[in-house]
């Protein structure tokens, strides 16, 4: 079932940064990568998908409805974005950020109730930060922050996850909880799209590559027939090798030197 | 703890409160003004405790509020821990505008001075935000300068139309600039609270969204909030605080600084827990502050500011340093 679809969707910064004629469906259960190189418009794009920068041309369809014509807190409900950081401004406590991301259920006066108590702790647990519920963000690594991030965003459960190189600061370990959450949420019907520059997680978790160049979409598809050695030499101007995996999947090795 | 915190606060409060009325100023001593209190005492006591006072004291404990909440409700709309009224150019915008009615405006029409100083301070922040924005939102430190540039510009402001001032309106206008709660009259007290309630609902009911707004704002609108209704909603009622503050007592600095910080300390920073006891705070900070400038130097009186700043300005320079 899509949930979200995009089509020929041009958008984002007034000015600068923008993609052009995209489109795309998120699916419920389905993952959907996105990647390129540096400034090819990934982070642009999924800001146009939540809705949080504007479109100039084509269409956004959220639920079947333009995107543009639903207020921002019932949009929240459905979509959640996390973001690759988020700058703290005060020491808040895990658990209070985490809690945040129940307010688009809340509005602006309903308290928490016991159900909602139920979701933070279920997401923070979901990304090992159990143990850190009282910990303020000023204390935490990088990673650390990153998964806070996450955990916000899977309190919300939403029925459509953007992604934004949710992998960039987290160790092997976590990255591994990360795609357990993430399988997770696709097993219970959430659409997932994440921008992603490890190649390797989006072979390991998506159903389907877009691959964005200087704002434009130039190959969508499987990840087995989009991932091609050719592809990595015309996009990303790398010749990377590609290996066969003990269960018969692909991974690819990043050309270092 | 914060239960503890919430009685010590109400405690020092009326602590405050009693001793403001009791004590300061030649004019009764103590015992007498105890007996006003008790409704006994003699007429003239009466007059001073209740006529001078006691409007004193409501508009020191009304603009401490304002000003507190203020600063707490710019502190997480512009996720800026140095975010705050005096800093930000607020009170300095709607200070030369209410400088300005006060100087030029017919008589009749001085009870506009506050809708005035609330204009002005509304243009302020209109200016700091144009400034400080840029393509990717707005950035702390560009904030700060743009508010030191605002300041600065209301201030030579201030004192052209200073020089151009009728003599007999002066005093009038020269008070705006100085921060002082000397000219209380129970009108004024009265006159204020219009300026301070309608705010106060705005900060209360977008509590929740300032809380995520405090982790920047396409942070915030991803969980849903409507940060251009916000801003704009948040932006009016704390121009409206600190216009009516100035408006009524001059440029009182720091006080929407430091109280929000030192209830952040205690009470967390949801802006549901924190505005309530801000405001106290702020009022306590403000009578107490006061009390002091009337009695320090007595029979001479300190402006109140000054005493703010003295306060202030070593606390904004440690949240500087931690910071940087």
């Amino acid at each position: 079932m899509t949930l979200l679809a995009a089509r020929d969707a041009t958008g984002g910064y007034r000015g600068a940064f923008t993609v052009r004629e995209i489109s795309l469906t998120a699916d419920a259960g389905r993952c959907l990568a996105v990647i390129g190189p540096n400034g090819a418009g990934k982070s642009t794009l999924l800001r146009v998908l939540a809705g949080i920068l504007p479109i100039s041309a084509g269409t956004i369809l959220l639920a079947g409805r333009p995107l543009h014509s639903w207020r921002r807190r019932e949009v929240a409900r459905l979509v959640t974005l996390v973001p690759q950081s988020v700058s703290f401004a005060f020491p808040l406590p895990v658990q209070e950020v985490v809690a945040q991301g129940r307010a688009p259920h809340l509005g602006p006066w309903r308290p928490p109730t016991a159900s909602d108590h139920a979701a933070v702790q279920r997401a923070m647990a979901a990304v090992g930060l159990a143990d850190k519920a009282n910990v303020s963000v000023f204390h935490l690594s990088g990673g650390e922050r990153q998964r806070v991030i996450l955990a916000r965003a899977l309190a919300a459960e939403p029925r459509i996850l953007l992604l934004d190189e949710p992998a960039s600061a987290l160790d092997l370990l976590h990255q591994k909880t990360l795609a357990t959450a993430v399988r997770k949420r696709l097993s219970d019907g959430v659409a997932v799209v994440v921008v992603a520059h490890d190649l390797n997680l989006a072979f390991a978790l998506a159903d389907e590559v877009l691959v964005l160049q200087q704002g434009r979409a130039v190959a969508r598809g499987e990840p087995g027939a989009v991932l091609s050695p050719q592809l990595l030499r015309e996009v990303f101007g790398v010749e990377a090798e590609f290996i066969a995996r003990g269960d018969g999947s692909r991974a690819i090795l990043p050309p270092l030197c | 703890m914060t239960r503890a915190a919430d009685a010590l606060l109400v405690v020092a409060l009326s602590a405050t409160a009693l001793l403001a009325l009791l004590a300061g100023g030649p004019a009764l001593t103590v015992k007498d003004a105890a007996r006003v209190l008790l409704g006994a005492g003699t007429e003239e006591a009466a007059v001073v405790v209740f006529h001078l006072r006691l409007p004193r004291l409501l508009l020191a404990l009304s603009v401490g509020a304002a000003l507190a909440m203020a600063g707490a409700a710019l502190q997480s709309l512009l996720a800026n821990p140095l975010a705050e009224p005096f800093l930000l150019g607020i009170s300095g915008g709607g200070a030369a505008s209410a400088t300005m009615a006060f100087a030029f405006l017919p008589m009749a029409s001085l009870g506009l001075v506050p809708l005035a100083a609330i204009a002005g301070s509304a243009v302020a922040t209109a200016l700091v935000w144009w400034m400080a924005s840029g393509p990717l939102g707005p950035s702390p430190t560009r904030m700060i300068l743009a508010g030191v540039a605002v300041n600065a510009a209301a201030s030579a402001f201030i004192l052209v139309v200073l020089a151009a001032t009728p003599s007999p309106r002066l005093p009038g206008a020269l008070a705006v600039t100085m921060g002082s709660f000397a000219g209380a009259t129970p009108g004024a007290v009265l006159w204020l609270l219009p300026y301070l309630l309608p705010p106060l609902a705005v900060l209360f009911h977008h509590g929740r969204d300032l809380g995520l707004l405090a982790t920047g704002e396409e942070s915030a609108a991803t969980l849903g909030v409507e940060v251009g209704v916000v801003r704009r909603r948040v932006f009016l009622a704390a121009a409206a605080l600190s216009g009516g503050a100035v408006a009524f007592a001059g440029i009182i600095g720091f006080v929407g600084l430091i109280t929000p910080h030192l209830c952040r300390l205690v009470w967390g920073h949801s802006l549901r827990r924190l505005l309530p006891r801000a405001a106290l705070a702020g009022a306590l900070l403000c009578a107490a502050g006061d009390h002091l400038a009337r009695v320090l130097l007595a029979p001479t009186e300190i402006p109140v500011g000054v005493i703010t700043a003295a306060l202030g300005v070593p606390f904004f320079v440690a949240l500087l340093r931690r910071s940087a």
